[in-house]
């Protein structure tokens, strides 16, 4: 695979392909840019099948160059330092990052993800998702990427009645009556939704209070839905669920 | 052929009951004849005798609201003989009519004759006289008895040898007086059977059809709560709807209280001298009283009160509402802003925590990249970062599973410097990735295992940490085989103050789930037991 390093830093550019050299020997790294510009010039002269992309360099970020390139023919792994706001948006179209200094461990997890995608060739799609999410100064309802196993769901998170965990897995139910099944852990999409006013009822159970009917008090506490399903609310939970459903 | 005589006068048939003898039917006897007192007037009175086919015989029963009236009740009966009792001087002023059935007159204005005297039973100045045979098989006998000097004193027998039917119940009223007027208002209850009551209630008029006699059917009021009978009449009255239609008044106060109520007409013959109930065919009719205080107020007035009143109510609670959200708010803001100052100060506690581990990792790394490990530096940089930035990312809550990656990360550190050997264990009922527990909760404990404890043990030094269940309590335990420390002493240096500080400050936002923190150190090492009440 051919790849394009991206960062503004000097020191970060020859450390990851030290990484990748030594890391990932199936990855040949054909160039390396240090500012936007010089990034488009590279992916259009060199047609890449992977972009090791940093979010923040200076003023601009990563998503600029994504902006400015139409077609969307390679892969992204996005590197990044300390960037709550960049790793969010990331998060919600369900692509792949890495987090500076670079694990090496997670570096070749990472190479071997994309293998796959540019394999299924799934990728476009997203980072045009990715682009129209940021461009909404304030979403007032965001979407999020649901990736199966062949194929990519774009679900609004309003649409997103209630996630269950299943261990590692995490089953959606959407409004319109359908089940995901999606392989991350409930806790990301804890995180993901919290903000979005979703509540962790319980250890195995993230709700929508917009789809909330009314608490009961049987059991201990338990959420009724407004198609009829019962959510357990555990008890180091119940004050907070109350205090959110208050509102 | 049983004889059976009847008697007139009731001075003499005084008399005669002290010269009769009593039979075991309760008939009463006159010679070797039973005879039976049937009534009459004063001046002339009328018995009977009945044949052998009577089955019921019930004489002498003064009918209700007539004075003068009698009747005799026969069952079987086929054929009587009546008798008359009248003073041998006055025979001519009397006369007599027998009808049947009400329609037909067989014996008219009939003077009893001196020649009929039966001349057996003659006591004083009376002569008995026969007034002959009746037929009165399945008949009403009427007989009709006057003086002609008071034509309007009439004595009336009846002889009655006809099955009584139950009583139906032709209507049901009650009887109100209309407010502010001195009228009835007459409420039809033969359809509804539930009915209110107020001051304005007279009383509950029950109207049967006409009857050959309706004073045999008495009225029972039951309450059906108590079972008790408050109320018995057959006092018929007439002249309301028409004038033989009987109807009988249950005045009020008999069902002031709310409940249900039971009326029964029971057909009855209870003031005869051979008293026998006629066969039981009660006729029922139950209904239930609602007891309505009296109206202060026309329903206008109601309207227009009720409404003023509502306002008034609404507004109160409105403002009741209002002021008790007010409240509630500023306790909830109160409560909350306890909440973030609990949080804040845990996170500055959580941020003191950190220069501990973070420049000693720092001298780990130092340490492999003067050693040349560049790989293992590379790896512990990774390590350090995201312990770093789990303490930067202000984190509640962490997996169990992100818990013991950072512990492993931050020991695997620690062995670098000294060798020690580790185990992280969960019990596999322990649903690790999606249970939660706030962040750095136990790292400060893992840190002073390792310097206070197994430091200087070299590889020797073993750490335990556990991650356990019981019941709904989630217990974490983290034991060496150190030196142990004094638990009842405040080591400051060794960072517990903080750390028991901590775990007040989490109770204090965790109410409901207490987290206890259990300490126990000896030469052999330290038990450190973390647990946390109904966390599952």
């Amino acid at each position: 695979m051919r790849a394009i390093l991206v960062d503004d830093e000097a020191a970060n550019l020859e450390n990851l392909k030290i990484l990748l050299d030594k890391h990932c020997p199936n990855i040949k790294v054909v160039a390396s840019a240090s500012s936007i510009d010089e990034a488009f010039a590279q992916v259009n002269l060199h047609h890449p099948d992977l972009l090791f992309l940093d979010i923040q360099m200076g003023k601009t970020t990563g998503f600029d160059l994504l902006k400015q390139l139409e077609e969307k023919t390679f892969e992204v792994v996005f590197v990044t330092a300390y960037d709550h706001y960049g790793i969010q948006a990331v998060k919600f179209a369900a692509l792949d990052y890495l987090l500076k200094p670079v694990d090496p461990d997670e570096l070749k997890a990472a190479v071997e993800k994309a293998k796959i995608r540019i394999k299924n060739k799934i990728n476009g799609d997203q980072l045009n998702f990715l682009l129209s999410q940021i461009k909404k100064s304030e979403p007032s309802s965001p979407k999020i990427a649901l990736p199966q196993q062949h194929e990519i769901r774009y679900v609004s998170v309003d649409d997103i009645v209630r996630c269950v965990a299943d261990n590692t897995y995490t089953f959606f139910f959407l409004a319109n009556g359908d089940k995901v099944l999606i392989s991350k852990p409930l806790k990301e999409y804890a995180d993901l939704l919290k903000p979005q006013g979703f509540v962790r009822a319980h250890q195995s159970h993230l709700v929508n209070p917009k789809f909330v009917k009314s608490w009961l008090k049987e059991d201990g506490g338990m959420l009724l839905m407004d198609n009829g399903d019962k959510i357990p609310v555990s008890k180091p939970n119940r004050e907070m669920v109350k205090e959110v459903l208050g509102k | 052929m049983k004889k059976l005589i009847l008697s007139i006068f009731l001075s003499l048939f005084v008399f005669w009951v002290n010269a009769q003898k009593t039979n075991n039917n309760g008939f009463v006897r006159y010679g070797d004849s039973d005879f039976y007192s049937a009534g009459g007037s004063e001046g002339f009175g009328v018995s009977l005798t009945a044949d052998s086919f009577t089955k019921t015989l019930d004489f002498r029963n003064a009918i209700q609201n007539q004075p003068l009236s009698n009747l005799v009740y026969l069952e079987g009966t086929k054929e009587i003989k009546l008798f008359g009792y009248i003073n041998r001087d006055s025979l001519s002023f009397y006369r007599y009519n027998v009808v049947e059935n009400d329609n037909h007159q067989i014996v008219s204005d009939a003077t009893p004759l001196a020649k009929n005297a039966t001349n057996f039973y003659q006591t004083g100045a009376n002569v008995e006289i026969n007034l002959g045979k009746f037929n009165v098989q399945n008949k009403k006998l009427t007989v009709n008895l006057y003086k002609i000097t008071n034509r309007s004193e009439i004595a009336t027998i009846i002889i009655y040898n006809k099955k009584i039917q139950p009583a139906y119940i032709s209507f049901i009223a009650l009887n109100a007086l209309m407010k502010g007027t001195s009228g009835v208002e007459m409420k039809n209850l033969k359809t509804v059977a539930n009915f209110n009551v107020n001051k304005n209630t007279l009383n509950l008029m029950i109207v049967i059809n006409s009857t050959d006699l309706d004073f045999v059917y008495t009225v029972y009021l039951k309450d059906k709560s108590t079972g008790k009978i408050v109320f018995r009449s057959n006092n018929w009255l007439y002249g309301f709807i028409t004038p033989r239609v009987p109807y009988l008044l249950i005045g009020a106060e008999y069902f002031k209280k709310s409940g249900d109520y039971e009326l029964l007409i029971i057909p009855k013959l209870s003031q005869g001298f051979n008293s026998k109930s006629i066969e039981k065919s009660a006729t029922h009719y139950s209904f239930h009283v609602n007891i309505n205080k009296e109206k202060l107020f026309s329903q206008k007035q109601l309207i227009i009160y009720g409404l003023s009143l509502c306002a008034i109510c609404g507004a109160i609670f409105g403002a009741a509402v209002v002021f008790i959200k007010k409240k509630e708010a500023q306790k909830l803001a109160l409560k909350h802003r306890d909440k973030e100052i609990a949080k804040l100060r845990l996170e500055s506690i959580r941020s003191q925590l950190n220069p501990h581990f973070l420049f000693n990792a720092l001298a780990g790394i130092q340490n492999l990249m003067n050693k040349n490990e560049i790989d293992n530096a590379n790896r512990y940089l990774a390590k350090f970062a995201r312990l770093t930035r789990n303490v930067l990312d202000h984190t509640e809550l962490i997996s169990l599973t992100s818990e013991k990656t950072l512990l492993d990360d931050y020991l695997q550190m620690e062995q670098l410097r000294f060798g020690f050997q580790y185990t992280i264990t969960a019990s596999p009922d322990l649903d690790v990735e999606n249970i939660e527990i706030p962040a750095m909760l136990l790292q400060p404990f893992v840190e002073n295992a390792v310097k206070h404890g197994i430091s200087d043990k070299g590889h020797d030094g073993k750490i335990e940490i556990d991650f356990n269940k019981q019941e709904t309590d989630l217990i974490l335990s983290i034991k060496d085989n150190g030196n142990g420390f004094d638990v009842e002493k405040d080591y400051t240096g060794l960072g517990l103050a903080l750390t028991k500080n901590r775990i007040s400050l989490l109770n204090s936002i965790y109410k409901e789930t207490p987290f206890l923190l259990d300490m126990k150190a000896d030469a052999n090492g330290t038990l450190i037991r973390i647990t946390i009440n109904q966390w599952l």
